[in-house]
């Protein structure tokens, strides 16, 4: 059971003059919650290697932030766990190598909650994003995910049918598979 | 105007009466707090000073108040408060003289708690008739009630017979000579007009000189949720101008001018706290609760909705069609089966968007973009994608999502969730499918982020 609880602010009876506790409770916890809300921004720092026509799960190597112990670093690297329940707004992002023997064949990104086809995001790349082009293409999704607090988890898994292995950019920062979670409003 | 507070009949304190040298107390404890509470007195005879009463009191006033030479000033007076759980009586003092007296309190529900009465007019009937007509009242909307008393003395028991218009609240007679005689009434709804005038016939032959108040009740003002039509008849006035609580917009519109409002759920209106300022329960949950619960987002706009259909033929640009509503807080207004949603909380909004589609065969060179239209032809938001040819796709089906948008909204504006694009073909049609444990789906989130 989570241990964070997301404040409910107090209906005000007549005559009711607000006490020192009242202060800590419905001005100072709120007030704090509003300012530090939950959230977590993670990175892979390694290459992680996509094989051709299959999905792969994107692990993480660290967090930049995580306020409330959503990545665990010593468990499944895919998988993020917010403490406290909520909808959450996210982004990720990843970049796919177009150079060579990678120009060919879709991709895709999508956001998934407990592995499950949930309707969180997808998100199509078409081949012909990679015709013609020698660089990286950078993909990512906006998205607005339900966690319960306690077991819901989010993973982020790419497709690529290039034809051949890749793998992840993670030795540039700007091209680092990225994912972040922001508290947004309570379930 | 149809979509105003609505006022309603009175509750009354009961009759006061009695003989007393220079005041009268009445009984207010039972009347509800926060609304406005009318009390009237009237005495026996022509006092020789004014009448005084207790503070926080308002006097209704009369052109005749200040006339220390006509009846009025010293026969009866009404007042009014907004009465608060602290009131339990209020006495009016009349100086030192010995009258019988009468005195009631009144309390509409649905008055506006600040300026609830407009249009005092006041007089003396001479005549020496027995019906009389009140002061002509010239409301400035039809949504007020008149209200008409008619107060005198004499040295027999008087009754009052009003017109069929008028409903009667309190026709005080009775105790001993020389006897108070009052008549409360008003018009138990709404009337239309100006220059209104109402009868009133007083029994037992000749009376005194009759002193006579007639005012309007201003009806407070309504939030109102989900849009709704209202239609103003200013028939009397050229011109209306119309407030708009949550926005502070003032629109003025002309005599015949068609006109759709839709209220709102008002945003939280912080104030700055003063040394001295109460902290009533009203004001703490209005200054702390509501914005902090409009913060955490319990309370101010937000939707999510999806398309769970079979799919539809789909052409450029197309206006994609949500059926159900997962998620609807505070005041943004969507009909399920539709593409439009409604704004009435004006603000910035963000929101993500997904959009899926079926092609039933190859389409050469099409694309597809993910637009966030306002009003119809506004494009704030877009997303572009590309597709040549169906093959390496799964089953033809494709989706869209991960479009993340922020538009600034007016009141009355709509949002739709468009996809458009070239070479479709008549190929392409709406999707909700689950194909190898991918959901390709259609639906939106958006919420009001900030003023």
């Amino acid at each position: 059971m989570s241990t964070f609880v997301v404040p409910t602010p107090k209906t005000w009876v007549d005559n009711e003059i607000p006490s020192y506790a009242d202060l800590e409770a419905e001005l100072y916890d709120p007030v704090q919650f509003i300012l530090n809300p939950p959230a977590v921004k993670l990175r892979q720092t390694t290459n992680q290697t996509l094989n051709n026509g299959q999905w792969s799960y994107l692990s993480w190597d660290g967090a930049e932030l995580d306020t409330h112990g959503a990545f665990n670093s010593a468990g499944n690297k895919t998988q993020v766990t917010p403490q406290v329940p909520g909808w959450y707004l996210g982004w990720c992002g990843v970049a796919f190598n177009t150079s060579g023997s990678f120009m060919a064949g879709q991709r895709d990104i999508e956001a998934r909650i407990n592995d499950t086809d949930s309707m969180i995001m997808h998100k199509n790349i078409p081949p012909s994003a990679f015709s013609g082009s020698t660089s990286v293409k950078p993909a990512g999704l906006s998205f607005l995910a339900a966690f319960n607090g306690t077991t819901d988890y989010l993973q982020i898994r790419v497709y690529q049918a290039s034809g051949g292995t890749m793998t992840t950019i993670a030795n540039r920062t700007d091209y680092q598979p990225q994912l972040y979670l922001k508290w947004h409003c309570r379930l | 105007m149809a979509g105003a507070m609505a006022i309603s009949a009175p509750w009354e304190t009961g009759g006061h009466s009695g003989a007393s040298a220079g005041s009268g107390t009445l009984n207010i404890s039972g009347a509800p707090n926060g609304q406005v509470l009318i009390v009237v007195v009237s005495l026996s005879n022509i006092g020789g000073f004014p009448f005084t009463v207790d503070p926080g009191w308002k006097r209704i006033l009369a052109s005749y108040d200040q006339d220390a030479s006509l009846n009025g000033d010293k026969q009866f007076a009404a007042y009014w408060k907004l009465k608060g759980p602290d009131d339990t009586q209020v006495t009016i003092s009349w100086g030192g003289e010995h009258h019988q007296f009468v005195m009631r309190g009144f309390s509409y529900p649905g008055l506006d708690t600040t300026h609830p009465i407009e249009g005092v007019q006041a007089g003396i009937d001479t005549t020496g008739n027995t019906t009389v007509y009140s002061p002509a009242v010239s409301p400035t909307l039809n949504n007020r009630w008149v209200v008409v008393i008619n107060s005198t003395y004499s040295s027999v028991v008087r009754t009052w017979t009003e017109e069929a218009a008028l409903v009667e609240r309190y026709d005080a007679a009775g105790g001993t000579e020389p006897y108070p005689a009052l008549l409360y009434a008003d018009t138990n709804g709404p009337v239309s007009g100006s220059d209104l005038s109402y009868q009133a016939t007083i029994s037992g032959g000749t009376p005194n000189y009759i002193n006579q108040l007639a005012f309007a009740l201003v009806p407070g003002p309504v939030y109102m949720t989900g849009s709704q039509t209202v239609e103003v008849d200013q028939t009397a006035k050229a011109n209306a101008t119309l407030f708009m609580h949550a926005t502070q917009v003032i629109e003025s519109v002309s005599a015949g001018d068609a006109l759709q409002m839709v209220n709102t759920l008002p945003l939280p209106d912080i104030k700055t706290w003063l040394n001295g300022d109460d902290h009533d329960a009203d004001t703490l949950n209005a200054q702390w609760r509501d914005p902090m619960l409009w913060l955490l987002k319990d309370t101010c706009p937000q939707l999510h909705a999806e398309y769970d259909g079979a799919g539809y033929a789909m052409t450029s640009p197309q206006a994609l069609k949500f059926d159900t509503v997962t998620m609807q807080r505070g005041d943004i207004q969507f009909t399920p089966t539709g593409t439009k949603v409604y704004i009435t909380v004006p603000g910035l909004y963000e929101g993500v968007f997904q959009g899926a589609v079926q092609l039933s065969a190859a389409a050469s060179n099409a694309d597809f973009a993910t637009e966030i239209r306002v009003n119809g032809s506004v494009i704030a938001s877009r997303m572009d994608d590309a597709i040549t040819t169906e093959s390496g796709l799964q089953t033809g089906v494709q989706g869209f999502g991960g479009h993340f948008f922020s538009v600034r909204l007016n009141i009355g504006d709509y949002v739709e969730f468009v996809m458009a694009g070239n070479n479709w073909g008549g190929k392409v049609k709406s999707s909700d499918v689950s194909v190898n444990s991918i959901r390709y789906a259609t639906f939106f989130k958006m919420w009001w982020a900030a003023i």
